[in-house]
């Protein structure tokens, strides 16, 4: 292999291939980046063995294709070089010689045949193609709420369901939920549902554009799914588990509503929250009549008192939260006004945007 | 703060703790060779005077001790007893300053620069101390006096037991200047800095003081200058307020098996079995964690220890089970049998663990748990509990399971 490359266009696809590269690995092939080149174009490859990308990446010329791995510190001197032209040459042994004006460096590699490549050999059961920015708007939405260790595997993962042109989106780590739903311009015949690993989510939020004309095609298989983008195919392995029946814990009846200013709201938590010590953030939210009340407390420390006027005609109640997943609901939802919705002090409570019910955040109490 | 005012440190040092606790619960073993054992295959944690007079030590087996003393009476420890026995001696010291600092099990350090005066001076603060602690649970201690921490450590172990050491800043350099690099141990110089140091020509703690920083630095990094201060009788380490965050460090249980084993059914039951135990304990102090160890020892001796870190905090015995026995798949292929396990658990905080889950399932057994707890606080522990535990059962008797470490948790 041996081409010419301005140093922007390669650096730009070598940092998202870097996302993808496996971290404390004991393969070393996995440290690797995979660099293919064919008369046109070179394709970068990388992956950790649940998630993997190819990135189509145009350079000025390519010489002579072929391939090789070359590990990852070739981003780091990429990025390091200060003039635009490069030049990258890999011998038969897969040693490959970067040069840059007058340096010159040789790194070496292994062989591209031992790359592990996540296989879509099974068949693909169906396609569909979303806008970006509608992708990219729901997975921001709801993938804080997803529990971040694996403890319970099914629940480290955004959940999906795709039925007809509806699409539903969901994310709990089983104290609180996030949930998502929305129409697509184009559907799918069957239903599919899908438990996607965070850590695939993690990545794929990175590469979303904001951009509404973009669109992304998703490949529907049996135990894998495969996102493809302009220039990029990613491909995870799904988390092949059951999901928690998220329906029968969002609540359809309340007893009490209330409407609040979300900015109001937010920054009083957000100061109550520092009184908290730092690993149990309990707050006690009281509503009355037109008003809500936050204490906090932490023995020995201090207390928290602030009072915010909201739209409230219900019978008083008193729930115990913590701050932070109230914050964290609160930094996504975009209207002005929020709707808290309660049953009792014990039961689910909802926050969302007001007169937006595509949205929902639900959240459990703190049992006192 | 207090300054450049010269402080005023007080370290208090229970005397054989363990072991005298047993002898003040039990009369008929008063004044007999006791010593305290925490593991199944018996470990001395704690040996009493008398039997130290035969040359019984700490972390000998059950097997040397017998040799060294023929008649020495084992007795198995209770660490829920040593806890709430240290617990009420807190209050004892609270009652001169909140500037306690719980170092250990058994020892506290004291900062009374600025309370000293209102009870005629640090001698008589100390002497009061002994004779409540002698007067209330029959215990003694010894106490060291100093500018500082490491130096009112090293006083608190000068004479024991029941000693009482009381040294000025103008009598610190001649004091320090008598002691070996040996006796300079415990006071944030370990076992193997001690080797170290000897090994470089470093005997004295004199010799440690006059020591080349830069060769100290070289040697040992950042805690060279440190070493160096320790020679000197130097430490500026302030002390922890009581309610400071958090003389707690950690939960466990460890259990040697009754037989080496390679059988993953038995590995399995006892890792259930010490998670229970050690979860039922954190639960009782109303705490959860984090951070879940797992230690095993192989047949020859060989030891594994392992840990994870989650983003959120547990106080279940089978959430804490599940950990472990991830851990310890990352030995497998067993190549060796395995002769220990221990399960502990660290990170620790005050319980917020009332959240409550959003699905029925995990709703119900958290409430399993609450019922267990109660069940098992009523009738004695295990009363009811997981049936995957009797195989461990049938391998060996529970009470025997000990304790690792110095766990300590304050109220």
């Amino acid at each position: 292999m041996k081409l010419k490359t301005k140093r922007t266009e390669i650096l730009d696809s070598l940092q998202i291939a870097q996302y993808f590269i496996s971290t404390g690995s004991t393969l070393p092939l996995l440290s690797n980046i995979l660099f293919e080149a064919d008369n046109d174009f070179l394709y970068l490859s990388a992956t950790d063995m649940d998630i993997s990308v190819r990135i189509k990446c145009k350079v000025d010329k390519i010489e002579q294709p072929g391939k090789t791995t070359i590990p990852k510190k070739i981003i780091a001197l990429i990025k390091e070089f200060t003039d635009d032209d490069i030049k990258i040459e890999t011998d038969k042994n897969d040693n490959t010689k970067v040069q840059c004006k007058k340096a010159s460096y040789k790194i070496n590699g292994l062989p591209a045949e031992d790359f592990p490549v996540l296989q879509l050999d099974e068949k693909k059961l169906e396609s569909i193609k979303m806008s970006q920015k509608l992708l990219k708007e729901i997975i921001s939405k709801i993938y804080y709420a997803a529990l971040k260790d694996t403890t319970k595997r099914n629940l480290n993962g955004v959940f999906f369901k795709f039925e007809g042109n509806k699409i539903e989106a969901v994310a709990t780590d089983a104290h609180r939920l996030a949930y998502y739903k929305a129409d697509m311009k184009t559907g799918v015949k069957s239903k599919f549902d899908y438990i996607i690993p965070l850590k695939t989510i993690n990545e794929i939020v990175k590469v979303l554009s904001d951009d509404d004309t973009k669109e992304i095609i998703i490949n529907f298989y049996d135990k894998v799914i495969e996102f493809q983008l302009e220039n990029m195919e990613i491909v995870s392995r799904i988390i092949d588990e059951n999901y928690p029946n998220y329906n029968q814990v969002i609540p359809k009846e309340f007893h009490m509503e209330a409407f609040v200013n979300k900015e109001e709201f937010a920054s009083a938590i957000r100061r109550a929250a520092t009184i908290t010590s730092d690993k149990s953030k309990i707050v006690i939210i009281k509503l009355d009549k037109n008003k809500l009340v936050i204490n906090a407390q932490a023995q020995d420390e201090g207390e928290a008192f602030e009072e915010i006027d909201i739209k409230y005609d219900g019978e008083p109640i008193e729930v115990s939260y913590n701050a932070a997943y109230i914050m964290d609901v609160l930094k996504v939802i975009e209207s002005d006004t929020i709707e808290i919705k309660l049953i009792s002090s014990m039961n689910p409570g909802i926050i969302k945007g007001k007169g937006n019910d595509d949205f929902l955040y639900i959240v459990m109490p703190i049992r006192k | 703060m207090t300054g450049d005012k010269e402080r005023k440190i007080l370290l208090v040092d229970m005397n054989a703790y363990f072991a005298s606790v047993e002898q003040q619960c039990n009369p008929e073993l008063r004044g007999k060779p006791i010593v305290v054992c925490g593991e199944g295959r018996t470990i001395v944690t704690t040996a009493s005077y008398e039997a130290r007079r035969y040359g019984v030590k700490t972390g000998m087996n059950l097997y040397e001790a017998k040799r060294a003393c023929p008649f020495v009476i084992p007795v198995i420890g209770n660490i829920d007893k040593y806890v709430s026995t240290s617990l009420q001696i807190h209050k004892i010291l609270l009652e001169y300053t909140d500037r306690v600092e719980v170092f250990s099990i058994d020892e506290c350090f004291m900062d009374l620069t600025d309370v000293e005066r209102f009870w005629g001076g640090g001698e008589k603060i100390a002497l009061r101390i002994k004779q409540s602690i002698k007067k209330q649970f029959g215990l003694t201690c010894s106490i060291g006096i100093a500018p500082n921490r490491v130096v009112a450590k090293i006083a608190g172990k000068y004479k024991k037991p029941d000693g009482l050491t009381i040294l000025t800043a103008e009598e610190v350099p001649a004091f320090m200047a008598k002691l070996t690099v040996d006796q300079l141990q415990g006071v944030g110089l370990g076992n193997k800095v001690a080797q170290k140091l000897k090994y470089m020509g470093i005997n004295t703690a004199k010799q440690l003081g006059e020591a080349d920083a830069d060769m100290l630095k070289a040697r040992f990094g950042v805690m060279g200058r440190f070493y160096k201060n320790v020679g000197l009788g130097i430490d500026h380490t302030p002390v922890k307020s009581y309610s400071d965050e958090p003389p707690v460090k950690s939960v466990g249980h460890s259990h040697t098996l009754p037989e080496d084993t390679y059988d993953l059914s038995v590995v399995k039951s006892f890792l259930l079995m010490l998670s229970e135990k050690t979860a039922a304990r954190l639960r009782g102090y109303k705490l959860t964690g984090r951070t879940v160890y797992l230690t095993v020892r192989f047949d020859d001796f060989e030891m594994f220890s392992g840990r994870d870190t989650l983003k959120h905090f547990l106080n279940t015995g089978v959430e804490l089970y599940e950990l472990a026995w991830k851990i310890f798949q990352r030995l497998m292929p067993l190549k060796k049998a395995v002769r220990l396990l221990g399960v502990s658990i660290t990170n620790l905080t005050r319980g917020v663990e009332r959240q409550e889950y959003l699905f029925e399932d995990m709703q119900k057994k958290q409430r399993l748990t609450e019922v267990m707890d109660n069940i098992n606080n009523k009738y004695g522990s295990f009363t009811i509990k997981p049936g995957a535990i009797k195989i461990a059962e049938q391998h060996g008797i529970l009470e025997r399971c000990g304790i690792i470490g110095t766990s300590l948790i304050k109220e």
